[in-house]
């Protein structure tokens, strides 16, 4: 038995339905039951509509359940306000989307530098961290630029730095490496690795068989349950 | 509220962006408030010329002017000259019963032919007191106004308007000169400062002068037949003191004037009361042009409101991206709210441009007065600011209501 601190994401009987319209609900996760220590690498596998999207959305706490527990790093998000979620995602949570999600009218550093603008940083520390960060993905020489001149290889490093700026206990990605070829997605999936090491739980979904297989523990998913 | 100055520079980078749609976006602004600022102008420069109109009449003065009353019955049979208007009498009697009156002065109109040698000009002759240049507030270009003597001793002396002086004497002096006045020859006293009321185009000569050498009647020969007025003062213009109620006391000289006179054969005016009737008219004015800028001002916002709903909506996945970045609602409306201000308040100030321009191109090609007062255009820049403030929250509210997982899911 792992000791309650060791514990990231405590999911307990989490269930989440869609609204098809009046009276008519389309259940995607159905009472689903998950723990991920600190310092985890997960897969998380499945076909398409089998609810892994939905769990991971629920994971970032980019939404929230209908039923069930979540406690994230000890707190309970699945009731918590709008507000208080957005402050939970801005210092726990980092994303690394498959298409980067990079700002096009902001350059790189002031993209990388945007969860810290939420969290009230000054401009000052801003900059300095993102200068940090992007030195910590090998791109600080791509500072300058807008997202458009970057390769995708690039963007995704600038969107890695990105979600490491807040220094977040969890990284959250999805198909990190489905926008981009075999040997800039090797590339990505060795930065996870370094992060894994240093000690950054990741949950990452993907459909990929062989970059499942690079974490540490797969979970696959199929019609709204973990499938063991 | 944090990183307002941050919010603003984005706000600025995202206008900058997308000029051209920014530019469109902010034309019904731009032109709202233009149309505001030279309505302003316009109006504040008419208004400041009526009010020095009313002003050169003198505040303090009660005007009362003879007129011809609507039928004229003759006091004796046969006499085919027609009595009527104010009389010496008339003056004495009100100045020997209204308080705080400072000066009276009248003038009698002397219709005669004017001329110098040859030439012969059309001006308004008056037959006036000493005082009447200090009453009226009138200024010598040269020379002096009629005085005294020239009462007593009945000389043939007469002050020129600064037009007629021209129009006879160009640039010649014409102190000194004598000009001819029916079958009289006045020699030339002074000459009045150009652009005083009424005063370019008149000549004034010694009442009692005017008296024994024309007399009081005046006759007057239309194809053929004669007609003859007999009016001792044409115009009486009677001035208080500061602490006087000017109103009251036109009323009543009024009554005074009322009780001696069978006929309305006189009328009044107050220039205090004119002044006070130009601010109804003006308040009137005041309320029409807000209106219509008000209209304007409101499509302008409206215009505002559609882009920004358009934006919101095109970028629904960067709000998305903002929001899984930590950003609250309250976030997301600051930076779509400061944004709209932003758009709105740029098109005030060139707005602003467009009417102070407007605003000369009329002075200069209608040649009507405009003043663009520092309020005006405070208030037309603090309109617009507001504008984008109130229309900004709706577009504003659309962006931060979306859900996150929805936002980011949208492709566009």
């Amino acid at each position: 038995m792992t000791k309650p601190s060791d514990v990231l994401i405590d999911m307990n009987g989490i269930k989440r339905s869609y609204a098809l319209g009046k009276d008519r609900h389309l259940p995607v996760l159905l009472g689903l039951d998950l723990q991920v220590e600190h310092g985890d690498f997960i897969a998380l596998m499945g076909p398409s509509g089998s609810g892994k999207s939905t769990l991971m959305n629920i994971i970032g706490c980019l939404d929230q359940s209908d039923g069930g527990q979540y406690l994230l790093q000890g707190r309970d998000v699945s009731s918590m306000s709008d507000r208080a979620l957005s402050h939970v995602r801005g210092q726990l949570v980092g994303f690394v989307f498959q298409f980067f999600n990079l700002i096009p009218q902001l350059n790189v550093r002031e993209n990388v530098a945007l969860p810290l603008f939420y969290q009230g940083v000054s401009k000052e520390k801003r900059e300095r961290l993102a200068e940090e960060s992007l030195e910590r993905v090998s791109l600080s020489h791509r500072i300058d630029h807008r997202p458009q001149q970057l390769s995708g290889g690039e963007m995704q490093r600038a969107a890695i730095a990105r979600s490491l700026i807040s220094k977040p206990p969890l990284l959250v990605a999805d198909e990190p490496t489905g926008n981009l070829d075999s040997r800039t997605g090797a590339t990505i999936m060795e930065l996870f690795h370094d992060l894994h090491k240093e000690g950054m739980t990741i949950v990452m979904v993907t459909h990929d068989a062989d970059v499942g297989k690079q974490a540490g523990r797969m979970i696959h998913m199929r019609d709204g349950r973990i499938t063991p | 509220m944090r990183n307002m100055f941050t919010l603003l520079v984005m706000a600025l980078a995202n206008v900058g962006h997308h000029k051209m749609r920014s530019l469109l976006t902010m034309l019904g602004i731009v032109f709202g408030v233009g149309a505001v600022v030279s309505m302003l102008a316009i109006s504040a420069g008419a208004r400041s010329e009526a009010l020095t109109q009313i002003e050169n009449m003198g505040l303090h003065n009660v005007i009362v002017r003879s007129v011809k009353p609507p039928l004229v019955q003759n006091k004796n049979k046969g006499d085919w000259v027609m009595h009527y208007g104010l009389t010496f009498s008339d003056r004495d009697h009100i100045e020997s019963l209204l308080p705080s009156i400072q000066d009276m002065v009248m003038t009698r109109t002397v219709r005669k032919k004017i001329w110098r040698g040859a030439r012969r000009i059309d001006a308004d002759i008056f037959a006036v007191e000493p005082g009447y240049a200090h009453t009226i507030g009138l200024d010598m270009n040269a020379g002096r106004f009629i005085c005294d003597v020239d009462m007593e001793q009945r000389n043939a002396t007469c002050v020129l308007g600064y037009d007629v002086a021209r129009d006879f004497f160009a640039y010649a002096n014409p102190i000194g000169e004598d000009i001819r006045i029916g079958s009289e020859f006045f020699r030339v006293v002074g000459v009045l400062r150009s652009g005083q009321k009424d005063g370019n185009k008149s000549i004034y000569i010694p009442e009692r002068t005017a008296a024994s050498v024309f007399g009081i009647k005046s006759i007057v020969r239309e194809s053929g037949s004669f007609s003859g007025t007999y009016q001792e003062i044409s115009e009486l213009i009677i001035q208080f003191d500061d602490r006087a109620d000017v109103l009251s006391m036109s009323r009543a000289v009024d009554h005074l004037l009322d009780k001696r006179h069978d006929k309305s054969d006189y009328e009044m005016t107050v220039p205090l009361e004119l002044l006070q009737q130009r601010g109804r008219t003006q308040a009137i004015f005041t309320i029409i042009m807000a209106s219509i800028a008000g209209i304007s001002l409101l499509v302008g916002g409206i215009g505002i409101m559609n882009i920004m709903l358009a934006t919101v909506l095109e970028r629904t996945k960067e709000i998305g991206i903002r929001r899984a970045l930590g950003a609250t609602r309250s976030d997301i409306i600051s930076q779509f709210l400061v944004e709209t201000v932003v758009l709105s308040s740029l098109g005030g100030l060139l707005g602003l441009a467009v009417g102070v321009g407007g605003a000369k191109l009329v002075t200069h090609f209608a040649e009507w007065q405009t003043i663009v007062s520092p309020s005006a255009m405070i208030i037309s820049f603090g309109i617009s600011f507001l504008v984008g403030l109130v229309f900004g929250v709706y577009p504003a509210l659309r962006a931060a209501r979306m859900k996150p997982v929805d936002a980011l899911r949208h492709t566009g």
